[in-house]
Order: C-alpha cells, then sequence, then structure tokens
C-alpha cells in the first residue's frame, strides 16, 4: 500500500505541477511550480530509498487498478531495487534541470511544464510493472524530448528534433511490434512483467529471435548502441541544457533500463548475451574514436555518452550479480555525470557564447567553478574513485570478466581513449591561462547550485556506495 | 589505533587550506602543522599497530564484501615513515617557496591531497585501497605539474604526465579485476597466501605496466622530465618519496607474485635499459631540475634492477636513500633557480657556491648520489652491485653508470657553481630561509639514512624476503673507482674545458634522446588519431544511410502525394473503376 501511496502521490504531484506550471502567467512563478514539484519528488525519492531500506516487503510489490480488464491490461506499479535507484536518478536530474536556466530561452516559462512532463514520464516508466504502461510513458518520454529539443533548442534544432523523432518513431514502433508479440504467445495473453518472465519458456522457439532482436533493437536506439545512434551527436548538442540534461541523464537510461528488463525478463535471451557484449564493446571504442573529431564540447559529451551506454550493455550482459549492479550503478552515476557536464556546458556557453574548444582559452582564469566541475565531471567519467562512476566500473567489470574470462577487461581500456581526449581538452579550454577567451557574462547562481546538487550526488554515490549495494541485496 | 586515522590530520589541513583565500599567511603553517600531526600519529601507529591487517566494510554485493584495507607491514612502516619524515620537510620548504599571492591555498590543498593519497598507498592492504590511492596519486600530481596555469609548457606537460599515467591507471583496474575473478578477494595477505591461478601471469604483466608508467620507466619515462614544469617542491616530493616510488613499492609488496608469474627477468631487463636511457639523458641535459629527473628514472631502474636479481633488501635500502638525497637535490635546485631569477639553463645558472648554507648540504646530497663512503648512497649502490655478481651483463651495466651517476652529478654541481661574471643579477640573499634550513635539515638526514644500512635486512626479515644484504668489498672497490673516475672526468669536461654548452657534437645527439622518444609518442598519438578519423569516415556513412534511408521514404511520400490531387474527378473516376474491378473480380 505505502508504495502505492508514495507513487501515486509522486504522478499527482508532477501531474498538477505539470498543469500549474504549463497555465500559470510568469516565468518566475511557473519555475517556482516547477522547482517546488520537483523537490518534493525529490525528497519522496528519498523517503521511499529509505523505506526500501527499513520494509520489507516495501520492493517488489505490485498496486494495480484493472483498465482494459477483459484484455488483461491493468495499470500497475512497482518498485523493484533497480527501478528506485533510477527514480532516484531520475528525481536527482531532473530537480537539477528545474534549477538550470539556458541563456537564450531564459524567461520562457514554457520550458517547465516539459521538463515536469518528461519527469512524469521517467517516473513511469520505471515503477511500470508491466509492458502495456511501459510503452505509454515511454511515448510520453519521447513527446517530451522532441518538443523540449524543437521549441527551445539552438541551431538546426528543428532538424536534430526530427532525426529524434524518426528514430524514437522507429524504436517505439518495434518496441511495440515487440510487445504484442510477447503479449499473443504467452499462453494468458498478459502484459505483466513479472508473469511474462516466469512465462518465457512458453513463447514458440521460433519467435524467441524475432522478440529479442525487435526488443534489442529499440532499446539500442534509446541507449544508444553503435550503429544506432546517429541521433544523438544533433539531439544532444541542439537540445536546451535543460533538454540535454534529461535527454542524456534520463531518456538514455529509458533505454538501458528496459535492456535490462529484456534480458531479466526473456531466459532465452542469455543466449543472445554474447553478441550484446560484443556489440556493447565495438560501441564503447566506437565513440571512443569518433569522440576524438569533435570539438563541441556537447558533441565530445555526447559521444561520451554513448561509450558509457555501451559500458553499460557490457554490464548487462554479462548476466551476472556483479554485471547487472554494476550497470544500474552506471545507469545512475552516469546519468548525474551527464547532467553536470550539460550543465557545465550549459553555463560555459552563458559565460563565453561559445561551446567550441578550438576558440575557448583559459576557462578556469574568469569561470572557476565550471572549470574545476568540469574536471570532476571528466573524473567521474574516467571512473576515477571517489566518483559514483568508480564502483560502476569495478562491478561491471568484474561481472565480464567472470563470464567472458580476460576478454571481459578489453572494454576497460575504451574509457582510456575517452580519458586521453578529455584531459586534451581540459589542457586546452579549461586549465591554461597564458591566453584567455572574454568573459561576456556571469555564470547566473542558479547554474552554480546545479553543478553543487549534481557533483555532491557523484560524490556521495562513490563515497557511499553501501547505500545503493544494499538495496541490491534485498 | 586505526591505521586509516594517519591520512586524517593531513587530510583536513589540506581542506581547510581551501578556506584561507584572503588570509593566505595562514594556509602554509597550517598545512605543515597537519603534516607534522600525521607524521607523529604514523610514528604511533608503526609501533601499535605494527605487523597488523585492518579492514573496514565499504559494501558488500552478492555475497562478497569490498574492503579498505590497511596493513602496517615492515614495508608499509618503511614507506610510511618516509613520506612521514619528508612531508613536513617539503611543506616547510614550500611555505617559502610559494610566496605567489592568490595561489598558494590552491598549491597547499593539491600538495596536501597529493600527500595524504601517498600515505593511504603506503598504508593500503588490499587492491581496492591501493587502487583508490593510486588513481588519485595520478589526477593530484596531474593537478600539480599543470599547477602554473599561465605557463607556457605547464598544462602540455600535465596533458603528458597524465595521458602516460592514465595507461596504467587502466592497466591496473584491469589487472585488479582479473585477479579478484581468480581469488574472488583483493586482500594482498590472501592473494599472496594463495596458489597461482591461470590468470596470474597475465594480471601480473598489466601491474607491471601501471607500475613502469608511475616509476616512469621504459618506455613511459619522459613524463617524468616534462613534469619538471611543475613548482619545485612538488618536483622534491614526487621524486623522492612519492608518486615515483609508488610503482616500485607496489612491486616489492607484491613481489612472490612477479616471482610466480615468471616476470622477473623483464623488470630486470626493463629496469637496465631504463638506468641506461636515464643516465645518458641526465649527462646531456640542460635542464637544472631536468638532470635530476633523469637521474631519478636512472635511480627507479636501478631499484627494478634490484628487484629483478631478487635483491629485495638493496632494493629496499636504495629505495630509502635516495629519498633523502633527490628531495635535498631538487630543493637546493629550487633555491638556486630562485637565486638566478627562476633560470632554468644550467649553463646561464651561476654562483652556487657562494651561499654557504646552500652549497654544503647540496654536496653532501651530491657525494651520496655520487656514491661515496661513508654516505648513505654509497650503501645503496654497492648493495645493488654486490647483489648483481650473479649476473656479468648487468654488473658491467652498473659499473658503467656508477662512473656516470658521479660525471653527470659532479658536472651539474660544476657547472652551476661557476663564478658569476659581475654584470649578472644573481642574488643568493633573496633566497626565502624555510627554503634554506629545510635543505640543511634534508642534508642531516642523507647523513643519517647510512643507519637504515645496518638495521633494514633485520627489520625486513618477518615478511618473508630474502633479507640477505651484503656489501662485498672488491664490489665496493670497484664502485669507488668508478666513482672516482667519473668526478676526474667530469672535471676534465666541465671544468677544466670551460664548455658553454653552445657546442652540440653527435654524442650529445646519441645521449640525449629525449626527443627521440617524445617523437615516437607524437606519432603514435598520430596513429590514433588517425585511426579515428578512419572511424569517423564510417561513422559519416552509418548517419548518410540512414539520412538517405529517409530520404527514400520522404521520396515515396512525395510520389504517392500525386495521387492525391483534390479533384473530385479524379476521385470519381478512381471509384467507378475500382467497382467496376470489384465487380470483375467477383464474376471471374
Amino acid at each position: 500500500m505505502i508504495v502505492f501511496l508514495i507513487f501515486f502521490i509522486m504522478l499527482a504531484i508532477l501531474g498538477i505541477a505539470g498543469v500549474a506550471s504549463a497555465l500559470s502567467r510568469s516565468y518566475s512563478r511557473s519555475k517556482g511550480i516547477a522547482i517546488t514539484s520537483a523537490g518534493i519528488i525529490l525528497l519522496l525519492a528519498l523517503y521511499s530509498i529509505f523505506l526500501a531500506l527499513s520494509t520489507k516487503g516495501f520492493l517488489g510489490s505490485t498496486e494495480s487498478i484493472a483498465y482494459i480488464s477483459q484484455f488483461g491490461i491493468y495499470l500497475s506499479f512497482s518498485a523493484t531495487q533497480f527501478s528506485i535507484i533510477l527514480v532516484l536518478l531520475a528525481s536527482i536530474v531532473s530537480f537539477a534541470a528545474t534549477v538550470a536556466v539556458s541563456s537564450k530561452f531564459e524567461n520562457n516559462k514554457n520550458i517547465y511544464p516539459l521538463i515536469i512532463l518528461f519527469e512524469f514520464s521517467a517516473m513511469g516508466l520505471f515503477l511500470s510493472a508491466n509492458l502495456f504502461i511501459f510503452y505509454i510513458f515511454w511515448d510520453i518520454g519521447v513527446l517530451a524530448s522532441y518538443f523540449l529539443i524543437s521549441s527551445f533548442g539552438k541551431g538546426e534544432n528543428k532538424h536534430a528534433a526530427n532525426t529524434f523523432l524518426i528514430y524514437s518513431i522507429f524504436a517505439s514502433a518495434v518496441l511495440l511490434f515487440g510487445i504484442m508479440l510477447i503479449y499473443f504467445y504467452t499462453p494468458v495473453h498478459s502484459f505483466d512483467i513479472r508473469y511474462i518472465a516466469s512465462h518465457s519458456y512458453m513463447i514458440p522457439l521460433a519467435l524467441r529471435g524475432t522478440i529479442f532482436i525487435l526488443l534489442f533493437i529499440a532499446f539500442m536506439v534509446k541507449m544508444p548502441i553503435f550503429p544506432f545512434h546517429s541521433w544523438i551527436a544533433d539531439a544532444y548538442s541542439d537540445a536546451p541544457t535543460q533538454g540535454s540534461m534529461l535527454i542524456s541523464g534520463v531518456l538514455s537510461k529509458f533505454g538501458a533500463y528496459g535492456m535490462l528488463l529484456l534480458f531479466s525478463m526473456m531466459a532465452f535471451s542469455y543466449g543472445f548475451a554474447k553478441y550484446a557484449f560484443v556489440l556493447g564493446a565495438v560501441s564503447a571504442f566506437y565513440s571512443a574514436f569518433v569522440v576524438m573529431r569533435y570539438k563541441d564540447l556537447k558533441k565530445i559529451i555526447a559521444y561520451s555518452s554513448m561509450l558509457e551506454s555501451g559500458i553499460i550493455l557490457v554490464g548487462i550482459s554479462s548476466l551476472n550479480a556483479f554485471g547487472t549492479a554494476g550497470a544500474v550503478y552506471l545507469m545512475l552515476a552516469h546519468g548525474l555525470v551527464m547532467a553536470l557536464m550539460f550543465a557545465v556546458i550549459g553555463g560555459i556557453e552563458i559565460s563565453y557564447g561559445s561551446r567550441n574548444i578550438a576558440v575557448l582559452k583559459g576557462i578556469v582564469k574568469d569561470s572557476v567553478g565550471s572549470a574545476y566541475s568540469f574536471l570532476v565531471g571528466t573524473f567521474a567519467s574516467t571512473g576515477v574513485p571517489l566518483t559514483a562512476g568508480f564502483i560502476a566500473d569495478v562491478l561491471i567489470f568484474i561481472g565480464a570478466i567472470d563470464t567472458y574470462g580476460l576478454y571481459g577487461a578489453i572494454p576497460i581500456f575504451s574509457i582510456m581513449l575517452l580519458g586521453f581526449y578529455m584531459y586534451y581538452a581540459i589542457n586546452k579550454s579549461f586549465l591554461s591561462t597564458k591566453e584567455s577567451s572574454d568573459s561576456i557574462a556571469k555564470l547566473p547562481r542558479q547554474m552554480a547550485f546545479t553543478y553543487a546538487i549534481a557533483l555532491s550526488a557523484i560524490f556521495a554515490f562513490g563515497i557511499f556506495p553501501f547505500v545503493v549495494t544494499s538495496l541490491f541485496g534485498l | 589505533m586505526l591505521t586509516l586515522l594517519v591520512i586524517v590530520p593531513l587530510l583536513a589541513a589540506s581542506f581547510l587550506a581551501l578556506l584561507t583565500y584572503g588570509r593566505e599567511k595562514y594556509t602554509g603553517p597550517l598545512v605543515l602543522t597537519g603534516s607534522i600531526i600525521t607524521s607523529l600519529m604514523i610514528l604511533y601507529a608503526s609501533i601499535s599497530s605494527f605487523g597488523k591487517v585492518q579492514q573496514l566494510n565499504w559494501f558488500s554485493i552478492s555475497g562478497y564484501t569490498i574492503h579498505i584495507t590497511t596493513q602496517l607491514l615492515p614495508l608499509n612502516v618503511v614507506l610510511s615513515l618516509l613520506i612521514g619524515i619528508i612531508t613536513p620537510l617539503i611543506m616547510f620548504y614550500s611555505m617559502g617557496y610559494m610566496e605567489y599571492k592568490g595561489e598558494r591555498p590552491r598549491f597547499f590543498f593539491e600538495i596536501g591531497l597529493f600527500a595524504a593519497s601517498m600515505l593511504l598507498f603506503a598504508i593500503s592492504g588490499n587492491f581496492i585501497t591501493m587502487f583508490i590511492a593510486w588513481e588519485l596519486l595520478g589526477i593530484t600530481s596531474y593537478l600539480l605539474i599543470g599547477f602554473w596555469y599561465k605557463k607556457d609548457k605547464a598544462p602540455y606537460a600535465a596533458r603528458k604526465s597524465i595521458s602516460t599515467i592514465i595507461i596504467g591507471d587502466f592497466a591496473m583496474l584491469a589487472a585488479m579485476l582479473i585477479i579478484w575473478s581468480s581469488y574472488h578477494t583483493f586482500s594482498f595477505s590472501n592473494i599472496l597466501a594463495s596458489p597461482v591461478s591461470a590468470y596470474l601471469p597475465i594480471a601480473m604483466l598489466l601491474v607491471l605496466v601501471a607500475c613502469f608508467t608511475k616509476s616512469a620507466q621504459f618506455p613511459f619515462h619522459e613524463w617524468l622530465s616534462d613534469a619538471m614544469e611543475g613548482p619545485t617542491p612538488v618536483s622534491a616530493f614526487l621524486h623522492s618519496s612519492t608518486m615515483v616510488k609508488a610503482g616500485v613499492f607496489l612491486v616489492l609488496v607484491l613481489f612472490p607474485l612477479f616471482m610466480k608469474a615468471g616476470l622477473s627477468e623483464l623488470i630486470l631487463v626493463i629496469g637496465l635499459i631504463s638506468v641506461i636511457l636515464g643516465a645518458s639523458n641526465a649527462i646531456s641535459s640542460h635542464h637544472i631540475k631536468k638532470i635530476l629527473a633523469y637521474s631519478t628514472i636512472e635511480d627507479l631502474g636501478l631499484m627494478f634492477v634490484a628487484i629483478g636479481l631478487h635483491a629485495i633488501v638493496a632494493a629496499v635500502l636504495f629505495f630509502i636513500v635516495q629519498a633523502f638525497y633527490k628531495a635535498l637535490l631538487f630543493m637546493s635546485a629550487g633555491s638556486i633557480m630562485r637565486a638566478n631569477n627562476e633560470e632554468e639553463d644550467i649553463y646561464k645558472i651561476y654562483g652556487s657556491a657562494k651561499r654557504k648554507l646552500l652549497y654544503v648540504p647540496m654536496l653532501i646530497g651530491v657525494l651520496s648520489i655520487a656514491g661515496i663512503f661513508p654516505l648513505s648512497g654509497f650503501f645503496g649502490k654497492a648493495a645493488i652491485d654486490t647483489a648483481a655478481t650473479s649476473n656479468i651483463y648487468a654488473y658491467i651495466i652498473l659499473v658503467a653508470i656508477d662512473f656516470a651517476t658521479s660525471a653527470y652529478i659532479f658536472r651539474w654541481l660544476f657547472i652551476h657553481s661557476r663564478k658569476p661574471s659581475k654584470s649578472s643579477n644573481v642574488d643568493y640573499s633573496k633566497i626565502p630561509k624555510s627554503m634554506i634550513y629545510a635543505g640543511v635539515i634534508t642534508s642531516v638526514l642523507v647523513i643519517l639514512a647510512a643507519i637504515a644500512f645496518f638495521n633494514i635486512g633485520g627489520f625486513l626479515s618477518s615478511q618473508a624476503y630474502r633479507s640477505i644484504l651484503s656489501i662485498s668489498v672488491i664490489d665496493s672497490a670497484i664502485e669507488t673507482v668508478a666513482v672516482a673516475l667519473g668526478i676526474i672526468a667530469s672535471y676534465m669536461l666541465f671544468v677544466r674545458a670551460k664548455p658553454t654548452g653552445e657546442i652540440k657534437t653527435k654524442a650529445y645527439y646519441i645521449l640525449f634522446n629525449s626527443p627521440i622518444v617524445n617523437a615516437a609518442y607524437m606519432y603514435m598519438s598520430k596513429a590514433i588519431i588517425y585511426f579515428a578519423e578512419g572511424i569517423n569516415v564510417i561513422d559519416e556513412l552509418i548517419y548518410g544511410f540512414f539520412a538517405s534511408g529517409g530520404e527514400g521514404l520522404v521520396s515515396i511520400s512525395s510520389q504517392l502525394r500525386k495521387i492525391v490531387t483534390g479533384d473530385s474527378n479524379n476521385y470519381l473516376i478512381a471509384f467507378v473503376a475500382g467497382i467496376i474491378l470489384i465487380i470483375l473480380l467477383l464474376l471471374v
């Protein structure tokens, strides 16, 4: 009952806040409503983590309401040890995003309902206990991100939004097809994830490959994994700061969470795991090399995000406790890092009017906070200890080596390649002040607050990993 | 006592240092106090917790618990005491050195963190704790090397060091996790006690790569000379007891595993190559600090040679004595540079003999590194020479290196102690007092370090390594002759001949081979960039593929759209035609 209560309160607050901020007249009121509701959701998410740790049976219990019961469609929600962590991630990132500001459309109030709508979709998706709900929230997330990019982005944002939409619709269609196949080929037609998990062996042999590949492709597009990644370069870089934070921090976790669900739901997917591992590793190395050709900070971070997605897939495909836990931990760590990095880039854009490392010089001189936050973000994404990324890397690669032997250790070195380029960027544009670009504006205080939220979360999960890992043990 | 607590005062002081912006005269004393408390705690811990392994639970997953483990076995005590002695000296020296306003808090924060991570490394008892310290060392050294953001080359040097070091970091991460999957533990003592597993050789090879990157061994040695772009106290610290010692120390701690993995020959060979490269560059370099940096590469190479020859105690002895004389020499170099307006070219530096309080300690350091009885350096070198008698090639190289070491270090001394011309603005009185006195104290320690020779064998015996330490008279004699010849050669070449450093002979280009190594690094990074460009072509192809797929759909749609004319006549015709078609089909 408590699960029900908390999550419905959450969803209700989000819904009300979304409508209220959409209707409110002024920018500041809209922003105020958004920050307050995202803050309350964050507190609720923390409280539910506390409940999960203290109350037995909190995790895994399902609450459902009949929706179209004659077809076996229920609105059912449940929290698992994995999804509750992603709920926490989504609430932190959304809170950070509501606090953040972007330079050009600073006074546009309409971005806040979209952020809230996006948070709503994320909460719903991570807490859904059946594929029907999962799919609905999946598409709400796509819609919210589409409008975030197309209405509030910069540069060629229309093009980017359309590219994003086409890829997403493709993924959604494939996903829906896959879900329908599952629905029709389970004995009692059902969308219930747990039921499907226990009856996946009854799906006919001939269809197993098709179902796996359909779902796999859908999640691959969202993560993104090579070769369905082309949308990220445009979408991440032309979205507004808040949009980039949400899309890379949370939306890409839709795919990763789905991938996790796929492997835990379909016992027959174990046979495909080694291909998934190879694909994850290829994707990681591929993006490590692609990133070296970019000078735009947002594109650099976009491809580093793709690299982490590859590593997440490596973790999931190890099919053991370490790999899975590590993958979830990396989703958390990576979401936070992306929120930080895109916020920092947004801040740099406000301060310098550019985000091209070929032009930017000596950022540490005028924007100390941005420079060092970027540095910490680099540490976290290259897995330096005491940041969340380290715990994730350790867990994932223990899992991968356990399953794939020495091959499991190979993807580690893709992170090293990323490190080479990140430190190149840092020493070129951030930590050298022989020449320095002219700062055109001071960093807004809200942005500093955004950095602080993300930074403290990154360190908290790096120094106190036992909070999260004890959830895995439940 | 909980051993982990020893890092707390230092850590706290370095974080507090960040709060001293605006009140910068307090920064130095604050961190110095922190480091002294830490040193006293190390002393206390190494008596009260000697030989103990302590575990703290960090987090647990799927039935396994990951611990933060500390241990104070003899080797750990050696290194942590070394850090405990040298850290306050460096802080003291830095108080004088760091006179730049606005930079002090950041400097003391970073160097304090650096010292604390090295200390954590010294007391770590499992891979995960060690790795935390290992990476923190890497990033703090990165920040310190690139400390002068304004300098032309400092950011480049920092990037070079971090690029080399992360190779080691990721090799170490891989090794550590491979070892976990074989033993399901990170604890050093458990792993050392376990039988050999199939993956051990490859894991230890990766550990070795990591140690070579940290300890600046061939082919990863060039970052160390560029690291001279950092402030001098950092160099003094980095080259004596921290950072570069980390690699050697880890090899010492895990030595039985390297033996089991059959890697001691590799350690010997890489050590010998590094020794030769270090000495040849040291003898030809013109940079006052880089000469010492190359000398450090040589020193570390010597330690690896000793380890490769299974002379563990000799390696530890050299490990200890090298820390003191190298710290001293760097401190002196920093003072000399301060007096010569931060000039770095040794041929443009004069008059170090003018300030006796600077010159005499420095001379002690020089005599020690050259290996003259009865200074501590002699014992270190002679012990390694004696150990090398089992391998004739190593022995010949080592004797040649003894000659070369005394030649280059006296060259260093002779050149910068030349008398300055009257017009030059060399001013030895402007060296801050703390810089001078830190050198004086260190020089006393250089002399006292000789005591280690008499105690170290017995002290280490409990860690179950071969604890025999012997110095034979013949080898000492040969060493002394080589050193004396080196001094004579140096005198002939660099005092009698009065070189100006302008003429560069063929020999110079052979000896000064660091540009070749740098070019090799350059080609390697270029190769990566070219490969990345290739991958990028593929990326564009993929982008184009999907884009053209989209365009195809659009063109189909634009063709289909032509049917929708909006003309009701057309629709009516199509409608009638359709009905006729259906009727026909039904009839047939």
